[in-house]
């Protein structure tokens, strides 16, 4: 099957090109870019492959786009390409906002085109593992806490992420999606959420959620792009706590209290013998193209995506609602 | 846009704490505790800036990042915020202020961002190598003021530092004691910039204001909040003859009232002005607070003493050491310069672990002697109005909400 690339950026170039390399099913054919420059660049990388402007121009040389632009193009971006019959892969997060997610699948059940997201943490099989544990024994499960802080560091040309014309939010949308969609797919949606953030009138870098989902299991979220933190997620059970490191997709750590307080911890592997990093990606775009070939089921389509948009979504809504303070509080200090 | 000398009395409170909770009825309705970092603050009473167009440089920096959440939340001014690279923007980008890429280096990207500004305060600085520190503060500097003549900017604000006279000033100094750099390049920058800086004022084309704060701390602060900690926390931390000279480190909010301050005062023009607070402690009760935090015992603090050959021969050599490290840098080199790094990186390590610190900061902590500030409390109207104590306490918080300490108030060792 032929893919194209649209959007030359650096997660085209460190994840997407990499990954569809490695799938047998799939063949490189186009890329598209208005900035020619990045596009040259990366086509280089990629003898053979066709280059342009618009999904339009390279439509006679693919059957499937993955769309590894900004998120705010997305609308557009997948009207064009259900409009050319393209089949669509999108990274994430889908869109910025609910409403422009159900238009895309709005346009996407009228043209009859596959459309998945790129939520490739639901294949971690640390994360499927620690799911798996959930689903044998819920009421085990006394919560959940998130940590994930790495000071803001991506070389970007643009200021993209800090940018608040160019962006719907910060750290939230930015970084949130991932660990937030984990957090839905074991548990289901929020029933209910409080949230706090430090922007003052602009995007937040830093911010805390407490939530609360069916069987009153607690979750508590921090992220920030300001300061390094833990970079896992914990599950507490009852006699032991399962945690999962943001980098290592393979294994997860059990902490076991022990009767003289002190602690002690295993690592248990998960997944095959090849652990490679990208692992997880390859198998995002292989069911991709298995949806389009044979109709296999896809692990995120545009509705399931929708979901951790709803719940940032919330957050930001109930930020809105609060006055700005009279004074510059301590920076980073989530209110 | 001139403002009048006449503030009001609230300004000079100076010392008491003022909780400050605001408890909006937004705030009661989601039923959010206000968290208790979230009190301390109070905003400056004027001057009035609202709608007032103010680039700042630096922005994404410690001083010029607390500049512009002050200008932006409390004042309503438009904040024009330069920032060399974008990272450095995450800090700012939580507050309503246009940010722009611009390097100090590159007059015609300045030049972008402060077109319409009334005022421009200048905060940018850096560099490792001497050549490096020579082109952001002494270039750079030239460049904002060519920026600043080119779209007719009123007021610069420049942000010096008192190193301008040297790392033991004389006891009693002022703004009008003289300069000393006293070998040290940073010093020796400042100075030239502050010239030219003066040069421009006198040309009559652009109104400026010298501000030289002493030790800036605070939330952010790397030089005399995170580094100090971290230092204490991997033991290679030392007061100076015990931590006895003079401490006159500035809480980073008294800067900042300084900068706005300037921005708008009259009388301000054409005068530089000393930035300090007056707790009257010495720096072994600055860094007691930090070794509290860790649940340390103050008075078990390592010390050197500034006075003898075999501290100052480490002194020299650790700047020594640290200087050369810096020029050797960069790939390929040929093996003696490979050879000539590891080795002086082995013994650089060695001594900081060692608690080893350059013959300025040595010096500068043996310290003895006041510093006036006069000019800033009578012209400009600044005094402290945060006690050391409360400044801490803010500063604590921002470090435990960072991670630099453990949030439930534990020794992270």
């Amino acid at each position: 099957m032929r893919i194209g690339i649209v959007g030359c950026g650096a997660i085209a170039e460190y994840l997407h090109v990499p990954v569809i390399q490695r799938c047998t099913e799939l063949q490189l054919t186009a890329f598209v870019d208005t900035n020619a420059q990045q596009r040259q660049q990366l086509a280089s990388r990629c003898p053979g492959a066709v280059q342009g402007e618009t999904i339009e121009q390279v439509v006679k040389h693919i059957d499937a786009v993955v769309l590894a632009t900004p998120p705010h193009c997305r609308v557009s971006l997948v009207k064009q390409a259900a409009d050319l019959g393209i089949h669509v892969l999108s990274e994430k997060p889908l869109a910025n906002s609910v409403e422009d997610c159900l238009e895309i699948e709005a346009v996407r059940q009228r043209a009859g085109i596959q459309l998945a997201v790129m939520h490739q943490f639901r294949c971690w099989p640390n994360r499927i593992a620690c799911g798996e544990i959930i689903q044998s024994d819920p009421d085990a499960l006394l919560g959940i806490s998130v940590a994930q802080g790495n000071p803001y560091s991506w070389q970007s040309a643009t200021g993209y992420s800090v940018q608040r014309h160019l962006v719907s939010g910060g750290v939230l949308i930015n970084a949130g999606v991932h660990p937030l969609d984990s957090v839905i797919s074991w548990l289901g949606d929020p029933v209910s959420t409080q949230y706090t953030d430090d922007a003052c009138g602009g995007l937040e870098s830093n911010l805390r959620i407490e939530a609360r989902f069916v069987g009153k299991v607690p979750v508590t979220v921090r992220l920030s792009r300001t300061c390094r933190l833990e970079n896992t997620i914990r599950l507490r059970l009852a006699d032991r706590e399962l945690v999962m490191n943001n980098s290592d997709p393979y294994s997860y750590r059990v902490e076991v209290p022990t009767a003289a307080g002190a602690r002690r911890d295993s690592v248990v592997a998960c997944g095959s013998d090849e652990q490679e990093f990208l692992g997880p990606a390859v198998t995002v775009y292989k069911n991709f193209a298995s949806a389009i070939v044979s109709g296999e089921p896809l692990i995120v389509d545009a509705n399931e995506a929708t979901r951790v948009i709803r719940w940032i979504e919330s957050c930001y809504d109930q930020k809105q609602q609060r006055d700005l303070p009279a004074a510059a509080l301590t920076p980073g200090a989530c209110w | 846009m001139l403002v009048s000398n006449s503030f009001s009395d609230s300004s000079f409170m100076s010392g008491s704490t003022v909780s400050h909770p605001r408890v909006t009825s937004a705030t009661v309705r989601s039923g959010l505790s206000r968290p208790q970092w979230v009190r301390g603050y109070r905003p400056l009473a004027d001057p009035d800036l609202a709608g007032v167009k103010i680039g700042v440089t630096g922005a994404g920096g410690f001083i010029g990042g607390r500049l512009v959440e002050r200008l932006t939340l409390e004042h309503d001014a438009l904040v024009q915020a330069t920032v060399r690279s974008w990272h450095s923007a995450v800090w700012i980008s939580r507050y309503n202020a246009a940010i722009h890429s611009a390097n100090v280096q590159d007059t015609a990207s300045l030049t972008t961002a402060f077109e319409g500004c009334d005022v421009v305060v200048h905060c940018a600085n850096g560099g490792n190598r001497p050549e490096e520190i020579w082109a952001t503060n002494v270039g750079g500097t030239e460049n904002v003021i060519q920026a600043c003549l080119d779209t007719k900017v009123r007021r610069l604000v420049f942000v010096s530092s008192i190193a301008v006279h040297g790392c033991q000033p004389p006891n009693g100094v002022d703004e009008l004691s003289p300069y000393d750099f006293e070998g040290s390049v940073y010093s020796r920058s400042k100075i030239a910039a502050e010239r030219l800086v003066k040069a421009v004022h006198r040309s009559g084309d652009l109104e400026t204001v010298i501000i030289r704060p002493t030790f800036v701390w605070g939330p952010r602060s790397a030089l005399f909040s995170v580094r100090p900690l971290q230092a204490m926390q991997q033991g290679r931390f030392r007061l100076v003859n015990q931590g006895s000279g003079d401490c006159h480190a500035v809480f980073v909010e008294t800067v900042v009232d300084a900068l706005i301050r300037a921005s708008a005062v009259q009388a301000a023009a054409g005068r530089a002005f000393l930035v300090a607070d007056d707790f009257g402690i010495q720096w072994r009760d600055f860094y007691a607070a930090y070794a509290q935090m860790l649940n340390l015992d103050p008075d078990q603090l390592l010390s050197v003493d500034a006075k003898r050959l075999t501290t100052r021969g480490q002194a020299f050599l650790y700047g020594l050491l640290k200087r050369k490290l810096e020029d050797w840098k960069g790939n390929p080199a040929p093996l003696w310069r490979k050879v000539l790094r590891r080795s002086s990186r082995i013994v650089a390590d060695k001594l900081a672990a060692g608690g080893a610190m350059n013959l300025w900061d040595l010096r500068k902590q043996a310290r003895q002697g006041s510093l006036n500030t006069d000019a800033m409390q009578r012209v400009l109207k600044v005094r402290s109005r945060y006690s050391f104590n409360d400044a801490m306490e803010l500063t604590e918080q921002w470090l435990r909400d960072q991670a630099c300490l453990p949030l439930d108030g534990s020794n992270p060792r």
